[in-house]
C-alpha cells in the first residue's frame, strides 16, 4: 500500500473504532435524529405557523410561504448544528481528559493528525445520518419540494460538519478544564441560531447585528438551505473555507496536545 | 533528561527505577516517539522514534500509567478496536481478541462493560490490549501500581509468561519487589539521568552489601543514634526511627554498634534487598 492509502486507512479505522459506542444507544440516536426534529418542526411550524398564517397582515411573511415550509429547510441546519454540539465535544473530552483514550490510540501507528481527521469525519457521518432522517420527516410533513429538501440537507451537513471542526478544536484547546466549552454550548449556541435567520428573516434584525450575523456559519447554512437567494457560491465558499480552516486548526491542536 | 545512556537487547526485561519526576515515564514515551527529544541519539527496533514513530509503534505495545480503557466499550470491543489501529482486519482482530481474552483469563467477561471490571481485571485487560499486535517490545509504565496483592501477583504472572516467550519489556516501577521479580536489568534514574545500572543482584552487591543490620530505636532516638554511627558506617540511612546499616560482616557491625553505646530497642539482621540498594543510591544522590 502507498503512503496515502495507509494514511487514509488509518483515518478509516479511527472512524470504525468510534462505531461500537453507538451499538448500545442507536435508539437514542434515532430519537435525536428523527423524533426530536419532527416534534420541533410540528410544534413550531404548525403551532407558531398557525398564529402567523392566521394573521392576514402577516401573510406576506417569508415570501408568502406557509411558515412550516419556510421553517423546514432551516430546521435541517439547526438540527445538524445540534448534532455537531452533541457529537464533537464529548469524545474529545473523554479522549484527552476523562479516560484519556487518545493517549492509547496515539501509542499505536495512528498519528494525532489521523485521529483528528477520523474524529471530524465520524462526526460528519453522524450529522449526515441525522440530517437524512430529518430530511425524510421534512418531505413527509411539509410541501417543501424534494430538490430543495435535498439541497437543504446538503447545506445542513456541510454547515454542521464545518461547525463541528470549530467545536472540536475548541474542545482540545479547553480540555484542561477551563470550562470555556460549557460556556460556549450553553450561552453561544442559542443566540447564534436565533441570529441565523432560521426562525425569521434576518432582514428583521437591527442593522448593527447584520455584520455579526454574517460571520456565523449557521447563517450561511440557513441561507444556502433556502436556496441561496443568488448567493449560493458565497455561502458555499464561506462554509467550505470554514470547514478547511476548522479541520486544520483541529489537526494542529490534536498534534500539539498529543505529542510532547 | 540528560546523560541517559543505556541499551536493551532483544527479549530482555529492563526496569526503570526512580522517584516521581525522575524521567521514567518520559523515557518510555520517548521510546514510542510520543515525547520528542531536543537532542541526543535514540534508536528503537532499528529506527529513530522521532522520525519513524508509526512504524516503531506498529511493533511495540504501550501500557500507560493509568489503565486508559474505553469505558464506553465492552471488554472485547476494547481489544478489537485497538487491533484495528494496528491494521488488523475484522476477522483477524476478533481471533486475536479471543486469544488475548483467554491469556488474561477474561473470556467469560468478553461482553461485560469495562466499568464493571475490578482493578486487577482492568489492568490485565489493558496489558492484553498492549499485546494485540504481538509486539517485539512492550513499554509498561507502572504495570502493577494501585493493585491489591492478589491482582499484582496475577499481573506479575502475566508479565513473567511474556518474558519467557521472549518479549522485550521496558517497565517503570516504584515497586522494588516487582523490579527484582521481573527484570533482568535495572536502570536507576534521578533528575533525568542514569545514576546506576546492573542486574538486581549486582545493584544489591554494589550499593547495599551482603546484609542489612536494622536497628529500631526508641521514639525520637533515631537521629541521635545515626549521628553516633554515621562515622563508622558511611552507607547508613534512617527511615523514621529505624536505622539501616549495610554491611558484609554483621557480627563486626553489631560489635561496633554496641561499642558506640547506641540506645536501641531491637535489632534485625537480614539479607540486603533491592530496596536497600535503591535507598542507598537515591539518598546519596539527594545529598549531592
Amino acid at each position: 500500500m502507498s503512503g496515502g492509502t495507509v494514511w487514509c486507512r488509518g483515518v478509516y479505522v479511527v472512524m470504525e473504532g468510534a462505531a461500537p459506542r453507538y451499538r448500545g444507544n442507536w435508539r437514542t440516536c434515532l430519537v435525536s435524529g428523527f423524533v426530536q426534529p419532527t416534534l420541533l418542526l410540528l410544534a413550531l411550524g404548525l403551532g407558531v405557523g398557525g398564529l402567523i398564517n392566521g394573521n392576514p397582515q402577516a401573510r406576506g411573511f417569508g415570501d408568502g410561504l406557509p411558515y412550516l415550509d419556510y421553517l423546514a429547510p432551516a430546521m435541517l441546519v439547526v438540527g445538524a448544528v445540534q448534532t455537531a454540539v452533541g457529537e464533537a465535544i464529548h469524545p474529545v473530552m473523554t479522549g484527552l481528559n476523562g479516560e484519556r483514550t487518545y493517549q492509547t490510540t496515539v501509542a499505536t501507528p495512528i498519528t494525532p493528525a489521523q485521529l483528528a481527521v477520523g474524529h471530524v469525519l465520524w462526526v460528519g457521518a453522524r450529522i449526515a445520518v441525522t440530517t437524512l432522517c430529518t430530511c425524510v420527516a421534512v418531505l413527509a410533513l411539509t410541501d417543501v419540494p424534494a430538490g430543495l429538501a435535498l439541497l437543504a440537507a446538503f447545506a445542513a451537513f456541510l454547515c454542521g460538519t464545518a461547525f463541528a471542526t470549530a467545536l472540536s478544536a475548541l474542545a482540545v484547546m479547553t480540555a484542561e478544564g477551563t470550562g470555556l466549552i460549557t460556556v460556549v454550548t450553553r450561552v453561544v449556541i442559542l443566540p447564534m441560531v436565533l441570529l441565523s435567520g432560521a426562525f425569521f428573516p434576518s432582514t428583521l434584525l437591527p442593522d448593527w447585528v447584520h455584520p455579526i450575523a454574517w460571520l456565523l456559519p449557521v447563517r450561511h447554512g440557513v441561507e444556502l438551505a433556502r436556496g441561496g437567494d443568488g448567493g449560493v457560491l458565497t455561502h458555499l465558499g464561506y462554509l467550505l473555507a470554514f470547514l478547511a480552516a476548522g479541520t486544520a486548526l483541529t489537526v494542529h491542536h490534536f498534534r500539539r496536545r498529543l505529542t510532547t | 533528561m540528560r546523560n541517559v545512556d543505556f541499551r536493551m537487547f532483544a527479549g530482555e526485561v529492563v526496569g526503570l527505577l526512580g522517584h516521581n519526576g525522575a524521567g521514567k515515564s518520559t523515557t518510555v514515551r520517548m521510546f514510542a516517539g510520543m515525547s520528542r527529544r531536543d537532542s541526543g541519539y535514540l534508536h528503537v527496533l532499528g529506527s529513530d522514534p522521532d522520525v519513524a514513530g508509526p512504524s516503531i509503534r506498529a511493533r511495540t505495545g504501550y501500557l500507560a500509567q493509568r489503565s486508559v480503557l474505553d469505558a464506553e466499550l465492552t471488554v472485547r470491543d476494547n481489544l478489537e478496536v485497538h487491533g484495528g489501529y494496528f491494521g488488523l482486519r475484522r476477522t483477524a482482530a476478533r481471533k486475536r481478541a479471543d486469544e488475548l481474552l483467554e491469556f488474561a483469563g477474561l473470556s467469560d467477561r468478553a461482553r461485560a462493560r469495562v466499568g464493571s471490571l475490578s482493578g486487577g481485571m482492568a489492568r490485565k485487560l489493558a496489558i492484553s490490549r498492549a499485546l494485540v499486535n504481538d509486539p517485539d517490545l512492550l513499554l509498561l509504565d507502572e504495570p502493577a501500581s494501585g493493585l491489591d496483592p492478589q491482582a499484582r501477583q496475577a499481573v506479575w504472572t502475566l508479565l513473567g509468561q511474556l518474558r519467557r516467550r521472549g518479549v522485550a519489556q521496558l517497565l517503570t516501577t516504584h515497586h522494588m519487589e516487582e523490579a527484582h521479580a521481573l527484570c533482568d536489568r535495572i536502570v536507576v534514574l534521578a533528575d533525568g539521568r542514569v545514576i546506576a545500572e546492573g542486574t538486581p543482584q549486582e545493584l544489591i552487591d554494589r550499593h547495599a552489601g551482603r546484609s542489612m543490620l536494622e536497628l529500631r530505636c526508641r521514639t525520637g532516638g533515631g537521629v541521635r543514634a545515626a549521628d553516633r554511627l554515621i562515622g563508622h558506617f558511611p552507607g547508613l540511612h534512617t527511615v523514621g526511627d529505624h536505622l539501616l546499616i549495610p554491611t558484609d560482616d554483621t557480627d563486626a557491625a553489631l560489635a561496633t554498634v554496641r561499642r558506640a553505646a547506641v540506645d536501641f530497642e531491637a535489632v534485625v539482621v537480614r539479607s540486603a534487598r533491592l530496596e536497600d540498594a535503591y535507598l542507598a543510591l537515591t539518598v546519596k544522590e539527594s545529598a549531592r
